[in-house]
C-alpha cells in the first residue's frame, strides 16, 4: 500500500524480503522525482535498505507478521528529505550502533555490523524515539 | 533495480562483471556466483563494479567471505569500477585497505 503526492511518500510494508524490494523501487523513484543527482538518490535508498532490513532480520521475536510504516517528506526549502520508520519490533535506537573495528586484517575483520556504521556515516541527522510500543526513526539528508 | 552477475575469462584470468546494484534483497545472488568460482578452486579473480550503482553492508559482507576464503589460498578478490559512491562506502567500512583496487578491468589485467 502507497500512496504519493508531489512532495509525501507513504508506504506501510510487511517484514518480508518481497515488501522490502518493493520499497525500495518506490522510494527510488520517489526521490528521483525530487532530486536530480542519481548518485545520491543511490545512497539515500541503500540507507533505508539498511534500516528496513536491520528492522525485519533483528527486530522481531516471533515469526508473525508485522507492518512497518514509511514516509518520507522533501522540504523543498531546505532542499532535504526527511524519512520516518515506524515499526513495533523490540525497542532498538539505531543512532548509537557499536563502532565496528575497520582497520583489521582480512582474517581479523568481522562479519557483518557495518550497516549502522554506514548509515550514521552518510545521512546528515538520526532522531529515534520509542512511543506507544513503537520505534520511530526519522533520518534527514540534504538533497542538494 | 535488479543485479546481474556475469563472468568471462579475459587474459586467462576470470573477470566477475556485476550490474545494477548490490544490496539485502540480492546479495545472495552474488554471493553464490562467488562461492561457486571459490568452489571451482579459483581463487584469484577480478570483480567489476562499472555498472554498479550501490553496494550496502549485504554485498561488502559477501566481498569479506570470499576475501577470508581466498587469501589463504595464496589468492586476492582484486576490484575495479568504483563509483566514487561505492569507494565512499568502501572508505567508511575500512574495506579500501583490504582489497586490491583498480580503475578499470583492463588496469587490473595487465596488473596483477
Amino acid at each position: 500500500m502507497s500512496d504519493q503526492t508531489d512532495s509525501l511518500f507513504e508506504m506501510k510494508i510487511l517484514n518480508k524480503k518481497d515488501d522490502l524490494r518493493n520499497l525500495l523501487t518506490k522510494i527510488d523513484g520517489f526521490l528521483a522525482h525530487h532530486c536530480k543527482n542519481p548518485a545520491l538518490v543511490n545512497k539515500i535508498v541503500m540507507c533505508m535498505d539498511e534500516l528496513v532490513t536491520n528492522v525485519i532480520s533483528y527486530g522481531y521475536i516471533d515469526k508473525a507478521d508485522h507492518e512497518i510504516e514509511i514516509s518520507a517528506q522533501v522540504d523543498g526549502v531546505k532542499h532535504e528529505v526527511s524519512i520516518t520508520i515506524k515499526d513495533d519490533g523490540v525497542e532498538f535506537d539505531p543512532t548509537n550502533p557499536n563502532k565496528p573495528n575497520t582497520r583489521n586484517s582480512i582474517q581479523n575483520r568481522q562479519i557483518g555490523g557495518l550497516g549502522l556504521h554506514i548509515v550514521s556515516s552518510i545521512l546528515d541527522k538520526m532522531v529515534y524515539h520509542r512511543e506507544n510500543n513503537m520505534n520511530s526513526l526519522t533520518v534527514t539528508k540534504s538533497l542538494i | 533495480m535488479t543485479l546481474n552477475v556475469t563472468e568471462k575469462m579475459q587474459d586467462n584470468k576470470l573477470v566477475i562483471y556485476c550490474e545494477g546494484r548490490i544490496d539485502s534483497t540480492n546479495a545472495h545472488i552474488f554471493e553464490e556466483k562467488l562461492a561457486a568460482v571459490i568452489g571451482e578452486e579459483k581463487n584469484k579473480f577480478i570483480i567489476d563494479f562499472n555498472k554498479i550503482a550501490f553496494v550496502s553492508s549485504a554485498g561488502l559482507r559477501v566481498l569479506l567471505i570470499a576475501a577470508k576464503k581466498v587469501k589463504p589460498k595464496g589468492g586476492a578478490v582484486i576490484l575495479t569500477g568504483l563509483s566514487p559512491e561505492v569507494q565512499e562506502v568502501f572508505d567508511i567500512s575500512g574495506f579500501t585497505s583490504l582489497f586490491t583496487i583498480y580503475k578499470t578491468v583492463d588496469e587490473a589485467l595487465t596488473k596483477y
